[in-house]
């Protein structure tokens, strides 16, 4: 199965691809795939497919954005770090912080990268991943050369879904985001797609959290892959790309970040 | 007005400055504090210094540095002898910073999702740094129910109305939180313990003979909010431990407001008001001692009561004496007594203000108030409750 996944070809979405990406997806809230781009777009989407045969069922994609952030603020979670320290007490303790911010607009982003898990075995998925996502790189490479790219845009990033319950409950939604917004989450996800994260985050906390304050489940989620993401998340880190400081205002998944300078995409 | 239990006749109280002789009654007060809430070192050594520190502000020259604490005692002058206690700290945190969290709500919405929050916060904050603190006050669980708490608290109100150059604009009074016998503190254990590692009562001993800042200054600098905290810990905010009922209720009727501040460890209430809109404050003015040889009234034409003081800053006294006329007399007639525990002669001035008990504080009200030893936690000279 493996070998026939290397060959198998990766273009960009058509219309009539639609219905089968909607199964693939590995968590809602990652952005419910929207139409393909089309002239509208303005070259800052791409969406890449991949397919066993022409007429076939779509077996992966993937999800390029350009310049994220820049139509409509993005929002993550910058983990920092906090030291309270009294030698004379001999005292000290170091905390991590949680800090809404949009630290990572005007990145490129890869998203939505996912395949067939039903159809495929692990090492399917990841032979099949990896080619998406060295597609995805390599879109990046060619829009950038084009001369359009912006100063200031020279990393690439990945939000991986977090962990969550068999319910589908996140333990960081739990102990956190649902203090703010008490609505579903994974309802409003899906009704706004990736513009819920703006919406919500206008609810959330905009002062440093300390981490302490969170649920021991939740703290021990933090910038942990969901289950079904860790493919995704070894293809990625192949690549160059490595969890950065920041993660999901959802569920606290990872962001995977890389320069694109240096990753030689 | 209710009749004072036991026979106490409310003019039988004066309010004075502590002496060094007090340190006995003191010694009492201290040890009949309840651990954890004590409002007094069970100390003799530490009593001495906080009267010897007492005695200098009183005696202290013109200009105040702002470090003076001022204890008086009320004293049963039927039985010679103090029966409560209370004082005044100049300037809270004095050369330091004065720490308290203060409440805060955060208004957020999203039109989009239909969704909005208002979300309790609390902020660390230095606001009541350098602001007047009544602190240390203590009565005995006899004399609860007479006037004589009242005149305790209420007088020093007089003395700052009377002396405002040698204190601030506005005042303060901290109140203790809840914490049970065995020292578990809700807010602390959700809030403070997360920055120290240790329990209540450990804290509050590490405290003793440090300023409360070097403890703040470990805590986390970015508000909390309040949500996040463990529900236990969020009704304890502003919650008053029963023993400060007393207190409490005096500050509160007096036009001291509850809610805006409250302490970093236990999160108890911090009240805080301006000087100048205090009932007491308000209403009180100056009277010339007309003569000194009124004969006493009848208790059963008793209108109620009005405080009383001198204006002498190193011998302040303070009593209770019967109402005043409806608009208040210019010159007031003194039963010889009175003049005495006042000191006062024919001719002297007297500063006095209107006794109007609120709904709340009732003498002799029903039972479930508390001992009134409103608890300090002795981490700064001076007593650190109210």
């Amino acid at each position: 199965m493996s070998d026939a996944v290397r060959d198998w070809p990766i273009r960009p979405a058509a219309a009539g691809d639609v219905g089968g990406l909607i199964p693939l997806l590995p968590a809602p809230g990652q952005g419910v795939p929207l139409l393909p781009p089309g002239p509208g777009n303005g070259g800052r989407e791409w969406l890449l497919v991949a397919v066993r045969a022409p007429g076939d069922a779509v077996a992966g994609c993937v999800r390029v954005r350009r310049a994220i952030g820049l139509d409509r603020p993005r929002f993550w979670y910058h983990v920092g770090c906090a030291v309270h320290a009294a030698p004379e007490l001999e005292l000290f303790h170091r905390q991590r912080t949680l800090l809404l911010g949009n630290d990572l607009t005007g990145a490129w982003e890869i998203a939505d990268l996912a395949c067939d898990t039903a159809t495929f075995d692990g090492e399917a998925q990841v032979t099949l991943l990896r080619r998406l996502l060295r597609a995805a790189l390599g879109l990046i490479v060619r829009q950038r050369a084009t001369g359009t790219s912006a100063a200031g845009e020279p990393s690439v990033i990945c939000e991986l879904p977090g962990l969550r319950d068999e319910s589908g409950q996140s333990p960081i939604w739990q102990s956190l985001g649902r203090h703010f917004y008490d609505g579903d989450p994974l309802l409003a996800a899906e009704r706004f797609g990736p513009a819920w994260k703006t919406h919500v985050a206008a609810l959330l906390p905009h002062e440093p959290l300390l981490v302490s304050f969170l649920t021991a489940e939740a703290q021990a989620a933090l910038g942990v892959p969901g289950r079904g993401a860790e493919a995704a998340a070894r293809v990625l880190h192949e690549a160059g790309l490595r969890a950065g400081r920041h993660v999901t205002l959802e569920d606290a998944g990872p962001v995977y970040e890389g320069d694109l300078d240096l990753i030689g995409a | 007005m209710s009749e004072p239990t036991h026979g106490t006749e409310p003019g039988r109280f004066l309010l004075r400055p502590a002496r060094g002789d007090d340190l006995p009654a003191l010694e009492r007060f201290a040890a009949a504090s309840a651990y954890g809430i004590t409002t007094l070192p069970p100390d003799r050594a530490q009593l001495a210094e906080r009267l010897r520190r007492s005695a200098s502000a009183f005696q202290s020259g013109d200009e105040a540095s702002g470090e003076e604490i001022y204890l008086f005692v009320v004293e049963d002058l039927a039985r010679g002898e103090p029966v409560g206690t209370s004082g005044i700290a100049a300037s809270a945190g004095f050369a330091e910073r004065f720490y308290s969290y203060r409440s805060e709500y955060v208004v957020h919405a999203s039109p989009a999702l239909g969704a909005s929050n208002r979300t309790h916060t609390l902020h660390l904050c230095h606001d009541l740094t350098g602001v007047t603190l009544l602190t240390s006050f203590y009565i005995d669980p006899d004399y609860e129910r007479t006037l004589a708490p009242q005149l305790l608290s209420r007088a020093r109100l007089l003395y700052i109305a009377e002396f405002a150059e040698r204190f601030s604009d506005r005042i303060a009074a901290e109140s203790p939180g809840l914490a049970d016998d065995s020292g578990r503190c809700p807010f602390w254990d959700a809030v403070g313990r997360r920055f120290f590692d240790m329990d209540y009562p450990a804290v509050e001993r590490l405290a003793v003979g440090r300023s409360k800042s070097f403890i703040a200054e470990l805590m986390p600098h970015s508000p909390i909010y309040v949500p996040l905290l463990p529900e236990e810990a969020q009704w304890a905010i502003g919650q008053l431990h029963p023993v400060g009922e007393l207190p409490f209720s005096i500050l509160v009727d007096e036009g001291f407001d509850p809610d805006t501040y409250v302490d970093i460890f236990d999160g108890g209430p911090t009240t805080h008001a301006r000087v100048a809109l205090l009932k007491t404050v308000a209403a009180s003015r100056e009277a010339r001692v007309a003569d000194t040889s009124a004969a006493a009234a009848a208790p059963s034409a008793q209108r109620g009561w009005q405080l009383a003081s001198n204006t002498r800053r190193d011998e302040f006294r303070a009593v209770l004496l019967p109402a005043a006329a409806a608009g208040g007399e210019r010159a007031l007639s003194l039963t010889p007594e009175a003049a005495i525990a006042l000191g006062v002669y024919a001719g002297d001035t007297l500063r006095v203000a209107p006794l109007e008990l609120g709904q709340g504080d009732a003498v002799g009200g029903a039972g479930g108030r508390g001992r009134g030893d409103e608890a300090g936690h002795d981490r700064r000279d001076g007593g650190r409750h109210e």
